[in-house]
C-alpha cells in the first residue's frame, strides 16, 4: 500500500499547493555567500562556536513553527473552493448488459486501474458500482469482458485523447 | 556559525530530493523507463508553474490503461498541460484545481479564454467548476458552443448554485443524466 493512498486528488492537491513553495529554492543573500567564499579562499578554520544560547533557540524554533501553522492556516483558506471542508458523497455507477464475466470501472478517481472497482451483478443485467467521490469533474470508462464501454446515461468527454469512449460524471457540492 | 547551521538543516529538512519530487511510484508502475522520465518532466513544470499535477498524471494512466504507445502518452499528457495552463491564465491566480481542471476542458470544448473569464466574473456562490462543466457537457451533447454558454451564463447572473446548473444539463439534454 503507498503512503499516500488514502488521499484522494483533491486532498493531494491541497497538500501540493502548500508544499510548492516550501521546495522553491532559498536565495542566500550576497553578504553569506561572500563571507562563505571569503572563508574558503583562506582556509580558515572553524570560527569560535557562539555561546549557546537556549532561550534564543527555543524562540526561533517557536518562530519556525509559526511560520509554518500560518501558511497551513492560509493555505486551506485559499486553497479554491471548498477543497478541504468538502466530503465525498457516494456515486452509483450503474450499467446494464448482458455480460456474464466482468465488468469493472476505470477513471481519474482510481487511477484508471482495471482490477480497482468491479461492478457487481445484479438482477435483470443491472451491474453496480459505488465509489466516493469529492466534488469534482471525472472522466471514465467501463470495461465490459475487456472491451471499452461509454457510460449511456452520462455526458460524452470530448478530451478522449487515446480513441476509446469515454464518460463524464460531475459531483457537486451538497 | 550556530545560525548558518540552523539554515542549513531547515533547508534539508523542507526541500525533498529532487528526484523524489518528480517521482509518482504510480507511474513507474504503469510506464516505460522513457515515457516515465518525459511524463514526470512535464509534472514537475506543471508543479513549478503551480498547476494542478493529478490531471496530468491520471491522463498518463488512462493511456497506460487503454495500451496506448509512449509517444501517445507524452504528446496527450502536454496537451493537457497546455489546457491547465490557459485555463489558469483564463482563470487567474487564486483558481482552486477543480475549476482549473473544468476550465481546461469547457476550453478545449470550445469556450474562449474571454468567456472563462466572463464565467469567472459573474462566479456564481459555489465557484465556476460545476457551471464550467455542464457547459462543456451541453456542448459534448451537441448544442452549440454559443447556446451552451448563454444558457450557463444566464444562470450565473442569476447567482445559481451547483445543483442548478446540474438540473439545468438534465433540462436541456433530456436524453442524458448522470448516474
Amino acid at each position: 500500500m503507498r503512503p499516500d493512498d488514502d488521499l484522494d486528488s483533491g486532498d493531494r492537491e491541497f497538500l501540493e499547493r502548500i508544499a510548492a513553495p516550501l521546495r522553491e529554492p532559498v536565495a542566500l543573500s550576497d553578504r553569506v555567500e561572500r563571507k562563505v567564499l571569503a572563508r574558503l579562499r583562506t582556509g580558515a578554520g572553524p570560527v569560535p562556536r557562539a555561546p549557546y544560547r537556549p532561550l534564543i533557540a527555543a524562540a526561533a524554533a517557536a518562530g519556525i513553527a509559526a511560520v509554518f501553522a500560518i501558511g497551513v492556516l492560509v493555505g486551506r483558506r485559499t486553497a479554491g473552493p471548498a477543497v478541504a471542508e468538502r466530503g465525498p458523497r457516494t456515486i452509483e455507477f450503474v450499467l446494464r448488459t448482458t455480460a456474464d464475466s466482468a465488468v469493472t470501472l476505470v477513471g481519474d478517481f482510481n487511477d484508471w486501474d482495471p482490477h480497482a472497482t468491479p461492478l457487481h451483478p445484479g438482477a435483470g443485467g443491472v451491474w453496480t458500482a459505488t465509489v466516493p467521490l469529492h466534488p469534482g469533474r471525472y472522466r471514465y470508462t467501463f470495461i465490459v469482458d475487456g472491451s471499452w464501454r461509454r457510460d449511456p446515461a452520462a455526458p460524452r468527454a470530448l478530451e478522449d485523447d487515446f480513441g476509446t469512449p469515454t464518460s463524464v460524471i460531475t459531483v457537486a457540492q451538497r | 556559525m550556530l545560525r548558518m547551521t540552523a539554515l542549513l538543516l531547515c533547508l534539508a529538512l523542507l526541500r525533498p530530493p529532487a528526484d523524489a519530487a518528480a517521482q509518482d511510484p504510480r507511474l513507474a508502475a504503469r510506464l516505460d523507463s522513457l515515457t516515465r522520465v518525459q511524463v514526470e518532466a512535464l509534472v514537475t513544470s506543471a508543479r513549478g508553474e503551480r498547476l494542478p499535477t493529478e490531471p496530468l498524471v491520471q491522463k498518463a494512466l488512462e493511456g497506460a490503461s487503454k495500451g496506448a504507445p509512449g509517444p501517445h502518452i507524452v504528446t496527450a499528457v502536454k496537451s493537457t498541460f497546455a489546457d491547465l495552463r490557459r485555463a489558469r491564465q483564463a482563470l487567474g491566480q487564486s483558481a482552486g484545481p477543480d475549476e482549473i481542471v473544468a476550465a481546461a476542458a469547457a476550453l478545449r470544448a470550445g469556450a474562449s479564454t474571454t468567456m472563462v473569464a466572463e464565467i469567472r466574473r459573474v462566479a456564481p456562490r459555489g465557484g465556476v467548476a460545476v457551471p464550467l462543466a455542464v457547459f462543456t457537457d451541453l456542448v459534448a451533447g451537441g448544442m452549440a458552443v454559443d447556446a451552451a454558454w448563454r444558457s450557463v451564463s444566464e444562470l450565473a447572473e442569476r447567482g445559481g448554485d451547483d445543483q442548478a446548473f446540474l438540473d439545468l444539463r438534465d433540462r436541456l439534454r433530456p436524453a442524458v443524466g448522470s448516474p
